[in-house]
Order: structure tokens, then sequence, then C-alpha cells
């Protein structure tokens, strides 16, 4: 696959303002507007290189190099970037049944990553396994609703974290699925799974009330959306208060833009999740006036292709 | 459409910049209807390439080898797809074959699940790669001891879920209740009065994937060989003497109203 030329083919979101007339972020270049720019991907599944070009869904997408590419550009265009990942980063491909991890985690660290949630699967090569890994990140690991008190991961992880671009701070938290069914039993067995209706609400509350934060982020691995009754990005949405953002995972779903929700006080919380195996990276820009107060936010996705021309 | 969208997202910014109280608030968003821009870039981070080079080539010597050919591309599906009759064929062939040398009595049926399969299978050349990718769980084969009763739940359970990769059996699914009906067994009527031996996965017998029914069954014995080690087994076996792999018949699994 090395010798082949490969090229990346970015079918960015140019916006319908452009195709008007009017350049979206130039109608507030001026000094009044801060300008944040969340990326974001899910589900990677340890897809170091892209599909192969005969894979009969996905032939070439996706791929860390490409990915890194697109954040690199996006990185020189922008002043105020955070990445972010929700989860199963791991498992999918040979490169976590030989290396456990090593080279998402490596590359992840070099790329940038701020954040990532922890999804079912990171759990695949063992508790010690994953402990080893975000020790060895560089960056934070985000779960407000597991207990890992008497588990390797013990102090290993943080329920928050909060970032500070530009006079924004930005509460970023972390929620992870219910382990039964979903994890080893050995170890979902010794996680203290809080509910995370609950625990979505107080973080946010205290993130907004007490820390004092203009934007409120939840990287999620509860799944998007279900037919049976159970808890999802979209629940916590609708029963949230202080949350604006959810970035998504678990459920592998394709939105090709977030989906606006109401929260119990009539304000929006929008839900992102890009598929999965890094063949999108999500987008989402926000402005703040200079009073602090969100006036819009326009979201991208960065499709990452590989046209890969035989050499 | 355009219109509207521009439109829609003026008065947002209007109503952005004109109500200054109410801090904080998300005061809209855009209609997220973009263009898409199909430019073409030459753009890899090198970097980042070459950083997961000892890794790459590592695994392109231990999985970069064609162990086996198909005649088609194999894909999962609902009720049933190519792919997860392919795997669960498999599952049931070699495990027979273990039982037997162990002078056991065979499985009648196999039971896998969409979840546990994980990429398509390409038409033509298969890599070990590609056989690692669709099964990259470490989960162990085991056999149930489940009376027909428990069969004709589990069988239910899988038709309220528009089917799962199924071998050794057949079924269809009733649209208006969502039931299980027309079960056969080696091509015999589903007999409650009796029991069957059901070949799946630990992850699935421990109650994954919701099959928490499989907790009841009688007896459970551990084969001692993973799912994918199995697979690579018989795709070796079938690339060297020459067989192309082709998708089983479908018709396992069907709707009925």
């Amino acid at each position: 696959m090395s010798s082949r030329r490969s090229f990346i083919r970015r079918i960015a979101g140019a916006s319908v303002l452009i195709g008007t007339g009017l350049s979206s972020w130039d109608a507030f270049g001026s000094a009044e507007f801060t300008r944040l720019t969340i990326l974001h991907t899910n589900d990677v599944h340890s897809r170091i290189d892209p599909f192969p070009m005969n894979d009969p869904k996905y032939p070439g997408m996706g791929g860390f190099a490409r990915r890194a590419a697109v954040i690199r550009r996006i990185r020189g265009e922008e002043q105020n970037v955070l990445l972010f990942d929700s989860g199963d980063i791991f498992q999918g491909t040979p490169y976590f049944n030989l290396f456990n991890g090593e080279p998402e985690i490596r590359l992840m660290r070099e790329m940038g990553y701020d954040a990532s949630a922890i999804g079912n699967h990171d759990f695949d090569g063992g508790m010690e396994n994953l402990a080893l890994r975000i020790r060895e990140a560089g960056f934070p690991f985000l779960c407000a609703n597991y207990d890992f008190t008497g588990t390797p991961l013990q102090g290993t992880t943080h329920p928050f974290h909060i970032f500070k671009k530009d006079g924004l701070k930005i509460g970023v938290f972390g929620l992870g699925i219910e382990p039964k069914g979903l994890i080893d039993p050995k170890i979902g067995d010794i996680i203290h799974y809080l509910n995370p209706v609950d625990v979505a609400n107080k973080t946010a509350a205290y993130l907004k009330l007490e820390r004092g934060c203009d934007l409120i982020i939840c990287l999620s691995h509860l799944g998007y959306k279900y037919k049976e009754d159970k808890v999802s990005d979209e629940v916590i949405a609708q029963t949230s208060s202080y949350i604006d953002v959810i970035l998504g995972a678990h459920t592998h779903t394709f939105l090709d833009q977030p989906v606006s929700y109401k929260n119990i006080l009539g304000n929006d919380v929008l839900v992102a999740q890009t598929g999965w195996a890094g063949i999108r990276l999500g987008r989402i820009d926000f402005l703040f006036d200079s009073k602090r107060r969100k006036s819009v936010a326009l979201t991208l996705h960065e499709k990452i292709f590989d046209c890969t021309i035989p050499s | 459409m355009m219109t509207h969208t521009f439109s829609r997202f003026v008065v947002l910014l209007a109503g952005a910049c004109l109500v200054s109280c109410h801090s904080f608030e998300l005061a809209g968003t855009t209609d997220h209807q973009y263009m898409m821009n199909d430019s073409t870039q030459h753009e890899i981070d090198s970097a980042i390439y070459r950083m997961a080079d000892p890794y790459r080539s590592q695994l392109m010597k231990t999985m970069g080898e064609i162990i086996c050919n198909t005649s088609s591309p194999l894909e999962k599906g609902n009720p049933e797809g190519a792919l997860g009759n392919f795997a669960a064929d498999v599952c049931l062939e070699m495990s027979n074959r273990i039982l037997s040398t162990q002078q056991q009595s065979k499985a009648d049926v196999a039971i896998l699940n969409n979840g546990g399969l994980r990429k398509s299978l390409p038409q033509g050349s298969v890599t070990l790669s590609d056989i690692f990718e669709v099964f990259p769980f470490e989960n162990q084969v085991v056999v149930l001891t489940c009376n027909g009763t428990l069969v004709k739940r589990i069988f239910d359970f899988i038709a309220v879920n528009n089917g799962t990769p199924i071998s050794g059996a057949s079924f269809q699914i009733n649209r208006n209740d969502h039931s299980a009906e027309t079960i056969l067994i080696g091509g015999l009527p589903l007999d409650t009065a009796r029991n069957y031996r059901v070949v799946t996965v630990d992850y699935l017998a421990n109650g994954g994937d919701r099959f928490t029914d499989f907790a009841t069954a009688s007896k459970r014995e551990e084969l001692n060989i993973k799912l994918r080690d199995i697979m690579i087994e018989y795709t070796r076996e079938q690339g060297r003497t020459g067989k192309v792999i082709v998708p089983a018949p479908s018709g396992r699994i069907a709707y009925v109203q």
C-alpha cells in the first residue's frame, strides 16, 4: 500500500452562504467575535490505514495520515481549535491485535487530540492495557459516570476538563455506556456505572454555574438513539439544562450535520456523530461575541477519502 | 432552498446581535444545508504516516498474505446476509469437525451476531488482515445445550431483532407480530420436547448483545478455540485446495405476512 500514490479527496462543506455570495465567516470577521472550531471523531476502531481499495463498502476511505493533514490545515486557518474523540479508539484492524493500541495512541498524541471519551471496546485489551495507553496519551480521557475505584484505572481518568482558548472557557466531560452486555463481564462487573442522565446534569451544571464555562461539550459513548428504552445522546440532550454540544459515538451513525434538540430550558443542544473508522472528520464552529455569548454555530463535515491511484 | 437558508441565517444573526440580555444562550444555528465541494487534495501528513511505519511493516509482513478467494463481495445484512451466512456456516462446520474428533455429539445450529462482523469481505483476494478485520474480537467458540423451548425463545428474540447470522436452521419472521414461525432445524420442525446443541461465541453465551436467554442453557462446553481461528483455518484450507468461496443461497431467514 505504501508504494501507491495516495491523494486525499476532500469533500469539504462549502457553505450555502458562500453559494449565495456571502462568505460565511467574513461576515463576522471583526474583532468583536471570537471563533472556536471543534473537530471530532468517533469509533475510529484502529483504522490507522485507509480501508483497502477492494473493500465493498468504504474503499480507500479513512486513514490517520489524511485526517492529520486535514486537521493540520484547519489548525493553520483557525486560531482556536479543539480536537476530540468520543471513544472506541481500539479494535477493528490487526494493528490492535498485534500492538494493543500503542500506535493509535501515539498517533493521536502526535495529531494533537485534546481529550477522548472511553468506548466499550477501549477495554478490549484489558484494564491494565487501557491504563497504560491513557498514561502514554498525554491528553485526558474523560468519563464522569464510571467509578474506577479499586481497579487498575483508578486515578487515570477525569470526569471533565476545562480548556481555555482566547479567553473562552470550554467545559468538556465524558460519558460511558452501560457495560453490561458490551464489556467483558470480568471488567464490566468491577466498573461502578452511574446513571448518565444524573451525572450529565450535575457535571454540566457544575461547569456552567460554578466554573463559569462559556460552552459545555459532552463526549458521549452512549449511542445516538435507540428504538428501545435506553439512555442515548437524544435522551441526554432532551433532559439536560446546560449542555451545548454532544459529540456522540457507539452507534456508528453518519449524521451529515448535527441534529438540534431542545433541552428542558428550551435551549438548543447539538448532537453530532461522524459514523466510524475515521471516514469523516466532524467540525462545528462557534462564534462568541465580546460578551461571550454564543451567536452562531456553523457545521461542516470533512469527508476523508483516499482516491488512491495505482502506481 | 438556498435563499431560505440564507434568510433564516440572517434572521438568527440579527436576533443574536439585538438581544443582548440572556447571556450564554445559543441564539441559533444555521440550517446546516451545506453544498459539498468536491475538491481533491494531494494531502497526507507524512510525519504521521512515517510514525506508523514500524507497525505497518510488521503488520504487512504478518497479515498481508492472501489466504483465499471469493466469487463476490460478502456483506452483512438483515434478516440475513452473505457474510453472516458464511460465518455461521463455517462456525457450525468447523465446530462439528472439532466435536467429532472429540467423539462428542454434533451441534445442530450456529448462532452469531451481526455486531461481531466488523467489515465486509472483498471480491477476489482475501488477506489474513481481512479476516482479522471481519473478526477482530478474541471471542471463543462454545457449545450450549438448550431445550426446544429455549431455542424457540431465542429464535423469537432473533425475529424481533430482524435476524442474525444462523446456520443449520431456517425460519420465517412474521411481519405482524415479529415472532419466529416455521422453524426448521436440520430440516425438521423445531421439537420443543428435545434438546439442541447450539454453537455460538462466549460473548453471546455470556448474555452479550442482549442474548440474555443463553444464560439458561442447561450445559456449556468450551471448544477452546477462537471464532477467528476457525475462520482462518477454514479459509486457508479453501485457498490451499483452490476452492473459491461462493455465497450460500439465501432464504434461511425470510419475512412472511
